[in-house]
């Protein structure tokens, strides 16, 4: 019921069950405010920052051949592991999605092998495999394990060495 | 408490809603006000920022869990993320506009560290909801993506792009419906 009060403000309620003009409204609306902002960074003025989920706040002018700067080591040393093979370009956020990637692999480990997790870490992504998996080797009281974290939400596991 | 607050609640006869112990805006006509005394107290060193919160799957939790169940797991993510948003040096406000609806105000606080609170607060709840299999609850709706969490599109006031504080929260309520078009968490 509130959706619809937020599109009754938006003055979409009309699209509510048609989901593509919706989102192309939404898109329309949206787009507004980042054109203004466009024109802002144009004239190089300081201008607020605009969060998008999972993408960064859009930055003042910048070259596009520049590359994009990362706010710490931690962002830089997943996107480093991540632009390695260089076939394709890492999503923005992608760190975000490696620990919690690595929290839930962790978190598996310890209910479905019954083992404890002493240490936990992000290996790649192989080339060779499905790029979207995500592997990571955890050292357990068991001893190691490789987990493969599925595009599909299943993580699966093989006992190393 | 600080005196735009202070100001804003003497005239005001407010509601606390009894679970989640936010501040209630029954009739929606408290939180435009504190958007707006927010937005009027912008200056260059002084960011506002407003984000709109939801509740994904209201619907699907209540026919999971029932509406006692469907509270608890409300009262949970609400309590985790005021946990996140009070530790704010800054005013905030953060209340419960309506069934599943949130409104945060947020003054005197970047934009940047809203965002990173409201990506921690997300973090923090997600072993709660891994370990109910909530990550997967099925949608009321046809067609809308599984699971439920809190999601909030926070968006920070610029006077060269919004006119005035109803602008700043039509952009924030459709990033927010932009939003819904995808779970809460993606995993890739």
């Amino acid at each position: 019921m509130s959706s619809d009060d937020r599109l009754y403000r938006l003055g979409l309620l009309h699209l509510r069950d048609k989901p593509k003009e919706l989102s192309a409204a939404l898109d329309k609306i949206l787009l507004k405010y980042e054109e203004r902002r466009k024109k802002l960074n144009q004239a190089g003025e300081v201008i607020g920052r605009h969060a998008k989920s999972g993408k960064p706040a859009v930055a003042p002018v910048q070259k596009a051949t520049e590359a994009v700067p990362t706010s710490s080591r931690r962002s830089a040393r997943f996107s480093d592991l991540l632009s390695s093979p260089a076939t394709r370009k890492p999503s923005l956020g992608t760190d975000t999605a490696w620990a919690l990637k690595l929290k839930a692999a962790v978190d598996s480990a310890a209910r479905e092998l019954a083992v404890e997790v002493r240490r936990a870490k992000p290996i790649c992504v192989p080339e060779a495999t499905n790029p979207n998996d995500m592997i990571f080797e955890l050292d357990t009281s068991k001893g190691k394990v490789q987990a493969t974290s599925h595009r599909n939400g299943k993580i699966s596991f093989r006992w190393v060495g | 408490m600080a005196l735009w607050r202070r100001r804003l609640e003497a005239g005001d006869v407010l509601w606390h809603d009894h679970i989640t112990g936010l501040i209630y805006d029954m009739g929606k006509e408290y939180n435009p006000r504190v958007v707006e005394l927010a937005v009027g107290r912008w200056t260059p060193s002084l960011s506002v920022v407003y984000a709109e919160g939801d509740l994904a799957n209201l619907g699907g939790l209540n026919n999971e869990l029932t509406q006692s169940g469907a509270d608890r797991v409300m009262a949970y993510l609400v309590s985790v993320c005021r946990f996140e948003f009070e530790g704010f040096k800054g005013d905030v406000v953060f209340l419960r506009k309506g069934g599943d609806e949130f409104g945060l105000t947020v003054v005197g606080v970047p934009l940047d560290f809203v965002t990173a609170a409201i990506d921690k607060a997300k973090e923090r709840v997600l072993p709660y909801l891994q370990e109910r299999g909530l990550l997967s609850l099925p949608h009321s709706k046809a067609n809308k993506p599984l699971g439920t969490g809190l999601r909030f599109a926070a968006v920070g006031f610029d006077p060269a792009v919004h006119r005035n504080a109803d602008e700043l929260r039509q952009e924030a309520e459709a990033f927010l419906e932009k939003m819904k078009e995808k779970p809460v968490y993606e995993f890739r």
